[in-house]
């Protein structure tokens, strides 16, 4: 035994290397393990306050920038309710018409996001509302400009978002107006991956991305972002789209959980 | 030579930046790792076992403190980094210079690589090119950071 005391003593660097190792690695194959994930939420929740102030001096940083957006986006949206009103009158009449049921089965909780983390990469956020004001896991997120992640942990007062910048994150999209199906994925700041879109799809530059009828989380026709380059790969039957986001994920300060009613 | 208290008052200041700091100066959602300078300075004055156990303990903390997938990915690699630049212990004075910054470089731009090896895999398969730009965005951030760092305290002070 005296030898294998001494051996280890030696090599005290290299046993303590191979048994960080081992638990790091452990640790990451059992990351989403039902107790892992309490851990990580309770923890999350007690750690919320430390990323106050950064949360703070950055929304002070965007709020001017964000309050000219919004003012020019106010007055688009004033010239364009001008237009709805005279469209929602003929509406109403066709729907009556049809016997329409208009039928929304989702409702939207406003939040607030509390902090980005601390990793090198912005992948994932929390906000603050949970289990309290009926969130679940894997509800969708977004804002008017489209989706932004879904919720991956809830705890009872803070969620944390996976964001569509997530390398694990997939999304399945269509393109309007062909009406092609892919895969999404990121790819880098704004820009993301459209995979697995036949060849024969008509796709053009500038063309909008919605969110397809095929996912089990997303509702259809979210918007997503707009086409910005097309790879037509000799001997491949796919297509490969990028994809630009109508918004940046490091200045997001609000968004909407959309909570399904029905699935409760 | 610092004592135990001032280590760990420096590792606390570091999360703090981290913290309070790394989301302000974000580029094109890539952050500069203030942790990863406070592990290089800790594995080359205080060898490779505080390095790692310090990289363990503050890799923890980051994935805690909010990530949703890969979630232990932080200490893994900073293990793997504090274990690397620990072996240059002692080098400082005993290798040229250049030598021994190119190698603590070298390592911090390999434990980039392979973090985003992991997490990004078949960006690295389909997209090489913005898999590398991802990888020396982030690296070079952090390298900027820790050579800017060597100027005001040298990483050969400790011998």
């Amino acid at each position: 035994m005296r030898w294998l005391y001494f051996a280890l003593h030696k090599n005290k660097d290299h046993v303590l290397f191979i048994l960080l190792l081992v638990l790091s690695v452990t640790i990451l194959f059992s990351g989403h393990s039902l107790e892992i994930n309490q851990l990580r939420i309770r923890v999350g929740e007690f750690f919320s306050f430390t990323e106050l102030p950064s949360t703070w001096l950055s929304s002070k940083r965007i709020l001017s920038a964000e309050n000219s957006r919004l003012r020019e986006k106010n007055m688009q949206l004033k010239l364009l309710l001008e237009s709805v009103l005279n469209l929602e009158s003929e509406n109403q009449q066709l729907r009556s018409l049809l016997e329409f049921k208009k039928k929304v089965g989702w409702t939207l909780v406003p939040a607030s996001v509390h902090g980005k983390g601390v990793a090198t990469t912005v992948t994932s956020f929390k906000i603050d509302v949970g289990r309290q004001d009926g969130v679940q896991v894997n509800n969708p997120v977004v804002i008017g400009d489209g989706v932004v992640g879904k919720t991956y942990l809830v705890g009872e007062t803070t969620s944390l978002v996976q964001l569509i910048s997530d390398p694990d994150f997939r999304l399945s999209v269509k393109i309007n107006p062909s009406g092609a199906v892919g895969i999404l994925s990121w790819l880098e700041s704004n820009r993301c991956e459209i995979k697995e879109i036949p060849k024969s799809a008509s796709i053009k530059i500038g063309d909008l991305v919605y969110t397809s009828n095929y996912s089990d989380i997303y509702p259809p026709n979210l918007p997503v972002g707009k086409v910005v380059a097309i790879y037509d790969e000799r001997g491949s039957f796919q297509k490969r789209l990028t994809l630009e986001t109508f918004f940046n994920i490091g200045t997001l300060q609000y968004v909407f959980v959309i909570i399904d009613d029905e699935r409760e | 030579m610092m004592n135990e208290n001032k280590f760990i008052l420096a590792g606390v200041g570091m999360l703090v930046l981290q913290v309070l700091l790394a989301d302000l100066i974000s580029i094109r959602l890539i952050r500069p790792d203030f942790i990863l300078v406070f592990i290089l300075y800790l594995s080359i004055w205080r060898g490779r076992s505080t390095g790692m156990l310090a990289g363990f303990g503050l890799g923890l903390v980051i994935d805690l403190i909010g990530t949703a997938s890969y979630f232990g990915i932080s200490s893994l690699c900073y293990i793997i980094f504090a274990y690397l630049t620990g072996s240059l212990k002692g080098k400082y004075s005993k290798w040229p210079p250049l030598a021994f910054h190119f190698t603590w470089a070298v390592i911090l731009v390999g434990q980039f690589a392979l973090r985003f090896l992991i997490t990004n895999y078949d960006l690295f398969l389909y997209q090489n090119g913005v898999f590398w730009g991802t990888v020396s965005l982030a690296s070079g951030y952090t390298l900027v950071l820790a050579i800017a760092s060597n100027f005001f305290i040298s990483l050969g002070v400790e011998e």
